[in-house]
């Protein structure tokens, strides 16, 4: 019953309102607006509270360190001024100001937001059947993309033109071809790349940043085996020759393998519903008025005509 | 005699080395100072959604939602390793504050309103609370309890442990100890390097228990020991500490001793000298002949020059000598603002107080990191998210975030990369703690730098020079004893660039030593450019930028550089220390890219329209 009634977004909205006032009791004992409204109380915390504010330094102990080193001009100076705010705050609210204040309203709508996300979290609790139905729903978000293992033999192109390192790189081929040069022994060929000599597991887009888009595709389309040198091919920094040796597609992992994430994506998509719920409550609990032809006999199609 | 001292200290050198060099080393990339949506500054900067789940899937290339301007966006190169390290002081609180959480709401005021609730008196409390819900809430001295903090500080550790995965990516556990006593910045960054079986036996020591260094290296020496793990104290922005970052004398004020270095070293072997905040490498007023040492140079919070009383050697500090030296050193005395504030002069202070009192406090490692508040790490010029989640568009960088400081005064900096066995929690650490990690403005240069007495030019054409590096020589933020007889240290170094940035301009070495009159003096030489140049032997490599579109070619400078190099001023009796620059070819600052979107002149924005992005590796010291 009482778990039925938590889940129910009005109990939220009543929750939100308790929320907002005990938030405001631990953090205001006996504090009060309710006096009069012409009475301004400068007491210690409100000083604290000012002077943490200013310098966006939220420490107490340092706060109250300062405000008791202070001298009595310093004093006088930072009382003044939180009065001046303090009575301007108040005449302004007076005056209605805030009313249509669209950043104030903005910023009073995220302080509800975030109580309400708040509660929404704590609601949210997820079965067995809810995770594996969410994987179901969204495997290929867990999918692992494709990798390959390849190493190369590389000419560059820094000190000569494409063609020159290309035509390097096809005598070489003939000449690993007819030596049956093994894996391990490529960095013994060719010159020094950049970025290394074998390509362990490697993803496209780490590849593609190495090999450029063209020739990362022809390496993946390459079937991988073990004995064979294939080239030449061209990425930004010159001619290469590449031997394959594993390649593993794109798959999507078994729910085990990513619970950790799938629950906690669940999770999250769980709490936003829930705070969508408790804030359409809120605003269910308005009449709405729709008048779109405008007040005081001013016709909105005609602008600025007065009747 | 002299042959077998040789032997023993050629043999020992290799010992150290051969230790790492027994596995290979692997390069791996990191951020190890950033803050999320638990921080109160990025709370209240906007950063109201972004928490160390979301930092951790932004740096494993995972698409992630602005916390302020709620754009998808996502990491150009994925990074190895991650701390999520924020502030201990009220780490969390207000998230918990204004998400009700029950252990914040949990007063006697809140159990009284509570039983009213009870008696079904709801709407009426309601109606009330939205009539002061205007009111500015402020943060209780109540709510930096203890049990509030370890909370906060489980779930910091529960999502490390979440995202912690050996060998893929290293989710390292930690906090930033926020001290600032007279405005002066000496915060740290405290990583460890255990888990929750440690983490979860204390509370992050902060700013609240103590802001002196001291205390903070006696807690860690304490918790190290009852908790069973280890850590490190990584300090930043020394270039906005007022002189106080390395300073002459200890938080008390007397002169620094052999006692004070050890205890410093123990806990704080690397420093964080590139980030967000501005680059704390060198500043044009202590290193004049350097061209490049005006990088990202970020002045606010620095007291204007004379107004400052420490000078290279304080009077506490003279007082040891004798009358003679005292003279020299009188006559030479630079009255320079900011010794205590930059890397380069720290590390020759060191030299100077290893060679008077016998300790060095200064002998340290050299990274970068963001100190992100958006939980983003970025530190990409073309993909830069903010210092704070506020200041993340052309339009809100206008403005000032800090005081005086406006968002274009931020730099989309840096990165730490680390040389180490295997991509873990204890490889990583202990990585770091050797000091072989190096630093970057952002680009992923990949920087191999070896110090020995018999690398030759060969050495420096190898596939893969570590193998020579390690065999012959010390790796980055190792140590060279006294050369053998008529020999000259030699450097190994080869530097390839970051594939999605630019091309590489030269390699420099910095030589900072201890002159034979006892002044600290330092040289940056030019070890090798990517090509020719016009005007003369190490002109600028020009400047492919369009200013108008920010499009730029690699059509000059390399994409990697190698050399051996050795010290053509060398003099086996002075203590020194080498440390290697790498500088890339101009490209655009992200203000640039503000500029042309806001269809601005870029000088408006106060800062260069290009910059040479570079890396900085660990010294390699030279001990006589």
């Amino acid at each position: 019953m009482l778990l039925k009634f938590l889940k129910d977004p009005l109990a939220h909205f009543l929750a939100l309102g308790l929320g907002l006032f005990l938030l405001y009791g631990a953090l205001n004992p006996g504090g009060g607006a309710g006096d009069d409204p012409k009475r301004i109380v400068v007491d210690r915390d409100a000083l604290l509270t000012f002077v943490q504010y200013r310098t966006k330094t939220f420490e107490p102990k340092l706060a109250a360190a300062r405000l008791d080193s202070m001298s009595g001009d310093q004093l006088k100076r930072l009382i003044d001024d939180y009065v001046r705010e303090e009575a301007l705050h108040r005449e302004a609210a007076a005056l209605g100001l805030g009313r249509n204040d669209y950043v104030i309203k903005r910023r009073m709508i995220q302080k509800v937001d975030f109580i309400t996300q708040g509660f929404a979290e704590a609601v949210v609790k997820l079965s067995e059947d809810d995770i594996n139905a969410y994987y179901e729903a969204n495997r290929k978000r867990y999918s692992i993309p494709a990798f390959i293992t390849f190493t190369h033999v590389f000419f560059g192109t820094e000190n000569r033109t494409p063609s020159e390192a290309m035509a390097l790189a096809q005598a070489k081929l003939a000449e690993l071809r007819r030596q049956a040069v093994p894996f391990s022994d490529a960095p013994k060929h060719g010159e020094r790349f950049p970025y290394g000599v074998n390509y362990v597991e490697r993803t496209r887009d780490h590849v593609e940043s190495h090999f450029g888009p063209e020739t990362t595709q022809a390496l993946f389309d390459l079937e991988p085996d073990e004995s064979v040198w294939r080239g030449s091919f061209l990425s930004p920094y010159g001619a290469h020759l590449v031997m394959s040796v594993n390649k593993n597609d794109a798959r999507i992992p078994a729910l085990e393998d990513v619970r950790g994430r799938v629950e906690a994506d669940l999770k999250s998509e769980r709490k936003k519903a829930q705070s969508e719920k408790a804030v359409k409550a809120i605003v269910d609990t308005y009449t709405v008025e729709v008048d779109l032809k405008g007040k005081a006999g001013m016709d909105v199609v005609g602008l600025g005509k007065q009747e | 005699m002299r042959k077998s001292a040789f032997a023993i200290g050629f043999g020992l050198a290799a010992f150290i080395a051969g230790t790492a060099a027994a596995q290979e080393t692997k390069l791996f990339w990191g951020d190890t100072h950033l803050h999320t949506s638990y921080s109160p500054d990025a709370y209240l900067m906007q950063n109201r959604s972004a928490d160390p789940d979301t930092a951790y899937r932004y740096a494993k290339g995972l698409p992630v939602v602005h916390p302020y301007h709620k754009a998808r966006i996502q990491i150009g190169t994925p990074l190895d390793f991650l701390v999520v390290s924020d502030h201990g002081e009220f780490m969390g609180v207000l998230p918990m504050l204004l998400q009700g959480d029950p252990l914040v709401a949990n007063t006697e005021t809140g159990r009284r309103y509570r039983k009213m609730a009870a008696e079904g008196k709801e709407i009426e409390i309601f109606g009330e609370l939205i009539a002061q819900v205007n009111k500015v809430i402020p943060p209780n001295p109540d709510l930096n309890n203890e049990k509030v903090n370890r909370t906060v500080w489980g779930e910091i550790m529960d999502a490390a442990d979440r995202h912690n995965e050996p060998g893929k990516f290293t989710a390292f556990m930690g906090w930033e100890w926020s001290s600032t006593p007279n405005g002066a910045n000496l915060h740290r960054v405290i990583m460890m390097r255990g888990g929750k079986n440690s983490g979860k036996q204390f509370i992050p020591y902060t700013s609240f228990d103590s802001d002196q260094p001291e205390d903070l290296w006696n807690w860690l020496e304490k918790t190290a020991k009852t908790t069973k793990t280890d850590f490190l104290a990584i300090p930043h922005n020394s270039n906005i500490s007022n002189g106080l970052m390395f300073p002459l004398v200890d938080s008390k004020g007397k002169a620094i001793t052999t006692d004070y270095a050890k205890l410093r070293m123990r806990w704080e072997p690397i420093v964080e000298m590139t980030q967000i905040k501005g680059d704390s490498e060198t500043h044009p007023k202590l290193s004049p002949n350097d061209e490049f040492a005006d990088y990202e140079t970020y002045d606010h919070l620095i007291a204007v020059e004379g107004t400052k009383k420490q000078t290279m050697f304080s009077e506490g500090f003279l007082g040891g000598l004798s009358e003679r030296d005292r003279k020299l050193i009188k006559q030479n005395e630079k009255r320079i603002s900011e010794v205590g504030d930059y890397a380069r002069t720290a590390l020759m202070r060191g030299l100077v107080l290893q060679n008077r009192v016998g300790g060095n406090p200064y002998k340290f490692g050299m990274i970068g990191s963001t100190d992100s508040h958006t939980a983003m790490a970025s530190a990409e010029e073309d993909n830069f998210h903010g210092k704070m989640a506020l200041d993340s568009t052309p339009g809100t960088k206008k403005e000032d975030i800090l005081p005086g400081t406006p968002g274009w005064d931020m730099g989309a900096a840096g990165l730490a990369a680390v040389w180490a066995t295997d991509n873990t929690r204890e490889a990583l650490f202990d990585a770091m703690k050797r000091k072989e990690i190096y630093a970057s403005t952002g680009p992923q240069i990949a920087l191999r730098f070896f110090g020995g007495y018999d690398f030759g030019a060969k050495d420096a054409e190898a596939r893969d020079v570590a193998k020579a590096g390690y065999a012959k020589g010390v790796p980055m933020g190792g140590d060279l004893t006294k050369a053998p007889d008529g020999k000259k240290p030699t450097f190994l170094i080869h530097a390839v660039r970051d594939p999605k940035s630019a091309n590489l301009d030269r390699i420099q070495i910095v030589k900072g030593w201890l002159g034979s009159d006892a002044l600290p003096k330092e040289k940056v030489y030019n070890v090798v450019l990517s090509e020719a140049r016009k005007g003369g032997k190490a002109g600028p490599v020009g400047n492919t930028v369009d200013i108008k579109t920010g499009k730029w070619t690699n059509d000059i400078g390399s994409a990697q550089l190698a050399a051996v190099w050795s010290d053509p001023d060398f003099d086996p009796n002075q203590r020194a220390f080498y440390y290697v620059r790498v500088l890339q070819i101009p490209t655009p600052r992200h203000t640039l890219y503000d500029a042309i979107a806001l269809g601005i002149d870029p000088k408006e924005t106060g800062r260069p329209a290009t910059i040479q992005e570079r890396a900085y590796s660990s010294p390699i010291w030279y001990t006589p």
